[in-house]
């Protein structure tokens, strides 16, 4: 990084906030402080004043024209170091310096003034058309920036504003304009080729706060200069004694030419440019005492064949220079690259290595690494917590108490840049925007120099955040730092993305668990070929408690191999079941299962459902419903017991009917057995016993099937689904109420089908169903005013069933007419509300349903909807 | 001359039967309608009515045979043994009621009295 490193301590770039804008390479938009420009300011007045001290001593003997005139050449330079907004400053500072080096002479007060405005052009053209031109005005260290200077610089600013400088010197002098032109051109050609990359380099090298060569460096800089020095002395002073080399003493420049190759290769640009500097100020000096190769020529000529030389001596020596920085620039890019490229490499496979430890060690090291090879003071990562940001691990270059984790005010102006995804870079404290006071205190009392923050962001959101700090020093986050800490930050982020995703899935395995543990069923999530994949305790617990062995399988064992092998008949069931719901073809399988136990019975059921995922797969259940099931039979049994107390109250209500149907074959018993006897007294002359007592034996018999019918009324068995005809079913229960209808003064009259016509269910339910509507009906028609009738019809329903509807002549039914099936809803002043209710149950019961409205003329219908036996609705 | 109206048949079969061997004349009818289908009748008679009927009941033949036949003296037949029917046959004006299942011996001495009245009420003297 060091060939990358700040050459300018000045040119910070401002904020940058977001994207891709690049940092500023040169100073284009730099902005100093005052302080700095009024000490800039004052440097080029004094040094444009001593440069045209110098050049005014820099003459050869003879002519006027000086041969190296340094004020134009500070100017340029001063301008190429400075950033433009202060550029008019510069130029004023040189102001005083110009007037008071032309206050001696006899010039013209607007000759002193225009000429300051030539000199001040030269340098605004170069500096203005050099910028346009190179990437770096400050460098001379490749030879696109070297012959971009040259051109601009050297050759054109000099050229095209010694026109101006040559009008204004021959409109107010007797010089002619030819003359003076060729004068200005070159002495500021040489100037400029000389002066002003030896000024700008060194100025911006001292500028750079980089530190100063090794001593080895400084020793070789040292023995160069020497070396020069002696050279310029010693050979015209050992030419004077003794002659060795004809000439020689008045071209002590030949020899001084292989002392610049020297400082070009070794020390690059600025050695270079120096060396050429001082050769030229050394040759100068030699030519002003007379030794100079064209000692046959005027000194007007002579001065001008001195500046030849020199600058045809320096351009090559100075693009020679430039070659090699710009070779060692590249090798030093490489093996940088290479560097960085090893440190990307490093960090991505420790990371990858950290799966094995936790990341939060190989973040350590990673952030270690990163700070000692880009040469930074911290390095910081931060985690998004909500809005906030906590240190996930830092590395600092020194044990630096305060500089970590004290809180602090803190830096809301960044958190919220890093919040919204833009990066934050401060090049220095001023770099803050006036709305970021909070930061810039921080950023103070915490000692940073230079900050750069990059946000770690997922595709939805900030996650995190990765922060470079410099505390030594302030850094010039070029593009390519940018870059490269970009490229860094990428592996941070992936990294703890990788790790947040990680962290995600343990949470929501953890959840799963959590979810499948507190399951009351048991659940075994099985893939597409029966594999578990998931299960929790409960499934093991139930398949042992169950008895299904089969099912009492390990993660990751074939469940189905596991029920095959155990050939039952539910395990067959269930693997085809489950064989169907993965095929798609079933969208459940229920298998019910269940086992005696010491108290009583218990219940299973498995059940296979459609994973929902894309590669498939099944959820199977265990879940124990004995409590249910007990629940139910309680239920049917409390359904049965109501029903019988409610047959018991209606044969209550039934008793002197049945008192009446008794009562008939016992009269007929007693009157024939009197009548018998009293034959038989008689001698029994027509022969009429055994008629008398066949009808004794009939009676009885008629008097056994009422008790038998009573009593199956009474019986309390369970339910008994045969097939039951339905005309002898109400032609049964007709023959119930009979006694009950007269009593009532209430006619039935039956409707019945011609053909048998079959209902499947219990008859006792059957028939009491249909007697509480017939008891219902009379009931009502016994209260009415109408004719005393009740209706009954049975024959086929509309659709595939039986209906046996009940008609009445009664007051009909109150509205809505359905409730009268409601439990405990009656009419009646002394009724429970019973009957209407258990007729519904005992209907739907048997698949069948029940309606009731008043009928057209009258009195009430209530009809009882029963579906036709299968065998009949084939 | 006994008439047994009952629509059962066994009941009414079995009490002709009883009277028939006692040495009485006795007809019996299955309903209402076809008793009066057999009115009017002539010497001492007594009527013996099942109180209950389909379609017409004991009592509302009763009224029917009080337009027609205000002479025959009707004896109701009752499966209810409680006093309130008891009291309902007398108060309409029946010469008595039996309750089933029917002793002989109320049986005969009810239908004596039943045709000791139509005799008196026909002035037929002598028994």
């Amino acid at each position: 990084m060091r060939h990358n490193a700040p050459t300018f301590q000045l040119e910070l770039s401002p904020v940058l906030t977001g994207d891709a804008r690049p940092s500023t390479p040169h100073g284009r938009t730099g902005v100093w402080s005052r302080k700095r420009v009024a000490v800039a300011a004052i440097g080029v007045c004094v040094a444009y004043f001593l440069g045209a001290q110098l050049g005014l001593q820099l003459r050869l003997p003879g002519a006027t024209p000086s041969v190296l005139w340094p004020p134009n050449a500070l100017l340029t330079s001063a301008l190429l170091l400075v950033p433009p907004r202060h550029w008019l400053v510069m130029l004023l500072a040189a102001f005083p310096a110009h007037l008071s080096l032309t206050m001696g002479t006899d010039w013209p007060w607007a000759m002193i003034g225009l000429l300051f405005v030539t000199n001040c052009s030269e340098a605004l053209l170069g500096a203005t058309l050099l910028r346009r031109v190179s990437d770096a005005t400050d460098r001379f260290d490749s030879l696109q920036r070297l012959f971009a200077f040259v051109a601009t610089v050297a050759l054109l600013a000099p050229v095209v504003s010694s026109f101006l400088d040559a009008a204004v010197v021959s409109s107010f002098t007797t010089e002619s304009y030819w003359g003076v032109w060729r004068a200005r051109t070159f002495a500021n050609v040489l100037s400029a080729l000389t002066i002003v990359p030896a000024v700008t380099s060194v100025a911006a090298y001292l500028g750079s706060g980089r530190p100063l060569p090794p001593l080895r460096r400084v020793l070789e800089w040292t023995l160069l200069a020497g070396g020069l020095l002696t050279t310029w002395f010693a050979i015209p002073f050992a030419e004077a004694q003794y002659t060795f080399i004809p000439g020689a003493v008045r071209v002590p420049l030949a020899f001084l030419l292989p002392f610049i190759a020297w400082a070009a290769v070794r020390f690059g640009s600025i050695g270079a440019s120096v060396t050429v500097l001082m050769t030229t100020l050394l040759a100068i000096v030699s030519a002003a005492r007379g030794d100079s190769p064209f000692f046959s020529l005027s000194p007007g000529e002579a001065l001008i064949g001195v500046q030849f030389i020199l600058v045809a001596a320096a351009v090559p020596h100075l693009a020679l220079a430039a070659s090699i920085d710009e070779r060692r620039h590249a090798l030093d890019s490489l093996a940088a690259r290479l560097d960085f490229e090893r440190l990307l490499g490093q960090l991505a496979h420790a990371f990858l290595e950290a799966r094995r430890e936790p990341i939060a060690d190989s973040y350590q090291a990673a952030l270690r690494d990163v700070g000692e090879r880009l040469q930074l003071d911290a390095v910081m990562l931060f985690r998004r917590e909500g809005q906030a940001f906590t240190v996930m691990g830092s590395w600092f270059r020194y044990e630096v108490s305060g500089l970590a984790a004290e809180p602090g005010p803190g830096f809301p102006w960044a958190e919220n840049e890093i919040r919204c995804n833009r990066e934050v870079l401060v090049g220095s404290v001023d770099d803050y925007p006036v709305d970021a006071e909070v930061d810039r205190r921080s950023f103070t009392s915490l000692g940073y120099e230079s900050a750069f923050a990059v946000p770690l962001a997922s595709a939805t959101d900030v996650f995190g955040c990765l922060a470079y700090v410099s505390t030594d020093r302030p850094i010039r986050w070029d593009r390519h730092l940018i870059a490269r800490l970009r490229l860094i930050a990428e592996i941070f982020r992936s990294a703890t993305a990788r790790q947040h995703a990680e962290e995600a899935l343990v949470a929501s395995e953890t959840l799963k668990t959590a979810i499948l543990g507190s399951l009351v069923s048991g659940v075994a999530v099985l893939d597409r070929h029966g594999v578990v994949i998931a299960m929790n305790e409960r499934w093991t617990a139930l398949a042992r408690d169950s008895g299904l062995e089969w099912a009492d399988v390990a993660l990751g064992e074939d469940l189905f191999a596991h029920a095959r092998a155990a050939a039952t008949r539910e395990a067959e069931r269930v693997v085809e079941g489950a064989l169907g719901v993965l095929s798609g073809e079933l969208l459940r399988c229920v298998v019910p299962h269940s086992a005696p136990a010491a108290q009583g019975p218990r219940f299973w059921v498995v059940a296979v459902y459609p994973l929902d995922r894309p590669d498939g797969g099944a959820v199977m259940t265990c879940t124990e419903i004995t409590e249910r099931k007990r629940a139910e039979l309680d239920a049917q049994t409390a359904r049965a017991e109501l029903a019988h107390m409610a047959r018991v109250a209606t044969l209550g209500e039934l008793a002197s009917s049945f008192a009446h149907q008794l009562n008939q074959p016992l009269t007929a018993i007693v009157a024939n057995a009197q009548a018998g006897r009293r034959l038989m007294a008689a001698g029994d002359r027509k022969g009429e016993v055994p008629a008398v007592l066949e009808d004794i034996a009939s009676d009885g018999l008629r008097a056994g099937t009422v008790i038998m019918r009573l009593r199956e009324m009474l019986r309390k068995d369970d339910p008994r689904p045969v097939p039951i005809d339905v005309a002898a079913l109400v032609q049964d229960v007709a023959a119930l109420v009979a006694n009950d209808a007269l009593i009532r003064e209430v006619s039935v009259r039956l409707s019945l089908p011609p053909s048998p016509l079959t209902v499947h269910g219990d008859r006792v339910q059957l028939q009491q169903a249909v007697l509480n509507v017939l008891m219902n009906a009379l009931e009502a028609s016994g209260d009415g005013t109408g004719g005393r009738l009740v209706e009954v019809a049975a024959g086929r329903a509309a659709g595939p069933g039986v209906l046996i509807e009940v008609r009445d002549t009664g007051p009909g039914l109150p509205i809505p007419a359905a409730r009268i099936f409601d439990a405990f809803y009656t009419t009646k002043p002394s009724g429970m509300g019973m009957g209407l209710s258990i007729v519904r149950t005992i209907v739907e019961a048997h698949g069948g349903s029940t309606h009731a409205a008043n009928g057209p003329h009258g009195g009430a219908v209530v009809g009882i909807s029963l579906p036709v036996a299968s065998s009949e609705s084939a | 001359m006994v008439f047994v109206v009952d629509d059962d048949q066994s009941v009414r079969r079995s009490l002709a039967r009883l009277l028939k061997a006692t040495g009485y004349q006795a007809e019996s009818f299955g309903s209402a309608a076809e008793f009066e289908a057999r009115l009017p009748c002539e010497g001492p008679a007594c009527a013996l009515v099942d109180v209950r009927m389909p379609e017409m009941s004991g009592f509302d033949l009763f009224q029917r045979l009080q337009q027609r036949c205000p002479d025959l003296p009707v004896v109701f037949i009752t499966g209810h043994g409680d006093v309130a029917m008891a009291e309902r046959a007398i108060r309409s004006g029946a010469t008595g009621f039996l309750v089933k299942p029917v002793d002989e011996v109320q049986l005969f001495a009810v239908v004596d009295l039943a045709l000791a009245v139509s005799r008196v009420r026909l002035g037929v003297g002598g028994g």
